[in-house]
């Protein structure tokens, strides 16, 4: 889907540096995320996921260091810029209402909502508009959410372990609703521990490390630079090795300049058990 | 930052309406307890305990439904805040809140208005008008609250002048002038909105037990303030005619300490707003 392009408008962040109390959790990040793209937040517990989305849609103040957001601070909470984010925390407030009633109440806040769409992806991911929000499983509200998100059609939209509490086949019907109801200048941030449910939509990938990004990448790129091997022969000078059912997966840098299916698992493992060496290849 | 930013009528409009509906979905039933089944429940058990241990049809007096009245009214102005924006401090609604799209101003002053002035009026005048409908069916609980509040000043001075004039060394006029003015209702309304703003900063502060950390630090700002204000205070002319004299003047002292009071919360909760991190 398109829409009118809008100047500057993308995610500068620079420096950015934030602790809780004495424990330094993000130092010195710097990063440029693009519209148009569903970038996938990786990294361990603890290493910030969470407080990097909550400093992007405002929920936090920079200790040091910048954020723009279209050129604006998101900490300064301009509604203008708030009604192109949408930030769809971890942990979902089940209201005392109807989904329906939710959706109609607050969706006007976003210029760009429509309450048709939140309907149709309520429908996708089969839940009933009809059905009390406190009375929802884990899994239901998360969908409410998931779908606000999308019918808000921002420009920019944050999830924090979306996938979390979707059973096998709604994490299918995730996947597809944030492929066919994004715009093609939304700027998706997804961060995830489960790497899996996300595979095959998210590019670039983001794997956040203690105070520091380890890579930041499209998967074009990681391919040309990493080769992904899958079968039972051991790679020569192989960087990372699993057993998978029917064989193995290791990686390695990719010097014959071959093609591959980037693995997120396995490069996430890569690239925790070498970390200076992938920093220096993306480097460059 | 533009003006639209800032504030804009429409969404103002927009959120304050919202704003009112999750206040009602989360307190409508406290809401409805307080001002409407307490007063018919004072009446029903005060008919139920007369007819048990009297024998006799005999409603709640006109003192016991007013003590009732202002309870409800204090409960009414300390729970409205806890239980409305109390769960701006929960990760999982603050965080939904403030990432809602309305500035600050407006998020500010549909909280103030929601609390300070929706809330009471109706609360008060929701009390008051199921007290008159009692009143008029059952004549054995007395004069409503609303004629006792309206004359209460006659009341008191059917009482009070002939003792001062016993005394005699003081002047009827000027005692009665300082009665009436605190007699007046409307001296009480900035008095009210002190009450409810406390409540208000402590249910955006704190996180837990929010009433009793409230209360706690109303006691420690007293105690610090009776120290502040402890050379002045002691200067306090105890002798009748400078009491009086300094009594004439209540309406004004009382409006502008109250004033400056509320200012002061007023700004210390639209910084709580702006500041708030989740």
């Amino acid at each position: 889907m398109f829409r009118p392009a809008k100047t500057e408008s993308m995610i500068k962040i620079n420096e950015l540096g934030f602790s809780y109390g004495q424990v330094r959790v993000l130092d010195n990040i710097t990063l440029s995320l693009e519209n148009g793209k569903i970038y996938g937040l990786l990294g361990e517990n603890g290493v910030g996921k969470t407080t990097l989305l909550s400093l992007l849609c405002g929920l936090k103040k920079a200790q040091s260091g910048t954020i723009f957001i279209d050129g604006k601070n998101p900490f300064n909470r301009e509604s203008s810029l708030l009604s192109d984010i949408y930030y769809l925390s971890d942990e979902c407030a089940p209201m005392n209402m109807r989904a329906r009633t939710y959706a109609e109440n607050y969706g006007k806040f976003w210029e760009k909502f429509e309450l048709a769409k939140f309907k149709e992806i309520m429908e996708l991911l089969e839940v009933s508009v009809e059905q009390q929000m406190n009375k929802m499983s884990l899994g239901q509200l998360k969908k409410v959410y998931i779908s606000f998100a999308l019918a808000t059609n921002a420009r920019y939209i944050l999830m924090d372990e979306p996938t979390n509490g979707l059973d096998i086949p709604s994490k299918a019907q995730f996947r597809k609703a944030v492929t066919k109801y994004t715009w093609d200048d939304t700027c998706i941030v997804i961060s995830t521990h489960q790497a899996r449910d996300l595979e095959n939509i998210i590019d670039p990938i983001i794997i956040l490390d203690k105070k520091e990004v380890l890579l930041n990448a499209s998967l074009e790129e990681i391919s040309s630079k990493l080769f992904f091997y899958y079968g039972s022969d051991p790679l020569e000078n192989a960087l990372y090795c699993e057993m998978i059912p029917g064989g193995n997966i290791q990686v390695s840098l990719n010097q014959s300049g071959e093609e591959s299916k980037v693995n997120i698992e396995a490069l996430f493992n890569t690239v925790h058990k070498h970390k200076e060496l992938v920093k220096s290849i993306f480097s460059k | 930052m533009s003006n639209q930013d800032i504030f804009s009528f429409k969404r103002a409009g927009k959120y304050f309406v919202s704003d009112l509906k999750t206040c009602w979905s989360s307190y409508g039933l406290n809401f409805i307890s307080i001002c409407m089944i307490a007063p018919l429940a004072v009446y029903l058990v005060t008919i139920l305990n007369n007819l048990i241990f009297l024998q006799e049809w005999s409603g709640p007096g006109v003192i016991l439904r007013a003590i009732i009245f202002g309870v409800a009214i204090v409960v009414l102005g300390i729970s409205q805040p806890t239980r409305c924006y109390g769960r701006i401090t929960e990760k999982q609604f603050g965080s939904f809140y403030l990432s809602l799209p309305a500035s600050r101003l407006e998020k500010f002053l549909s909280m103030i208005i929601i609390s300070v002035i929706i809330t009471p009026l109706l609360g008060i005048g929701s009390y008051l008008l199921i007290d008159s409908l009692i009143c008029l069916i059952d004549k054995s609980c007395g004069d409503n609250l609303i004629y006792t509040i309206s004359n209460i000043y006659s009341v008191l001075s059917e009482e009070l002048i002939p003792r001062i004039s016993e005394a005699g060394d003081i002047e009827v006029a000027s005692v009665m002038g300082v009665v009436k003015k605190l007699t007046n209702p409307l001296l009480y309304i900035d008095d009210f909105i002190g009450c409810i703003l406390p409540f208000l900063l402590g249910a955006l502060c704190f996180k837990k037990n929010k009433v009793v950390k409230t209360i706690l630090c109303i006691i420690a700002a007293s105690i610090v303030l009776s120290f502040a204000t402890a050379p002045f205070t002691n200067e306090f002319p105890f002798d009748g005619e400078q009491m009086i004299s300094f009594f004439s003047h209540i309406d004004i002292i009382d409006t502008v300490s109250d004033t400056v009071v509320n200012l002061i919360l007023l700004v210390a909760i639209y910084f709580r707003i702006k500041e708030i991190q989740h």
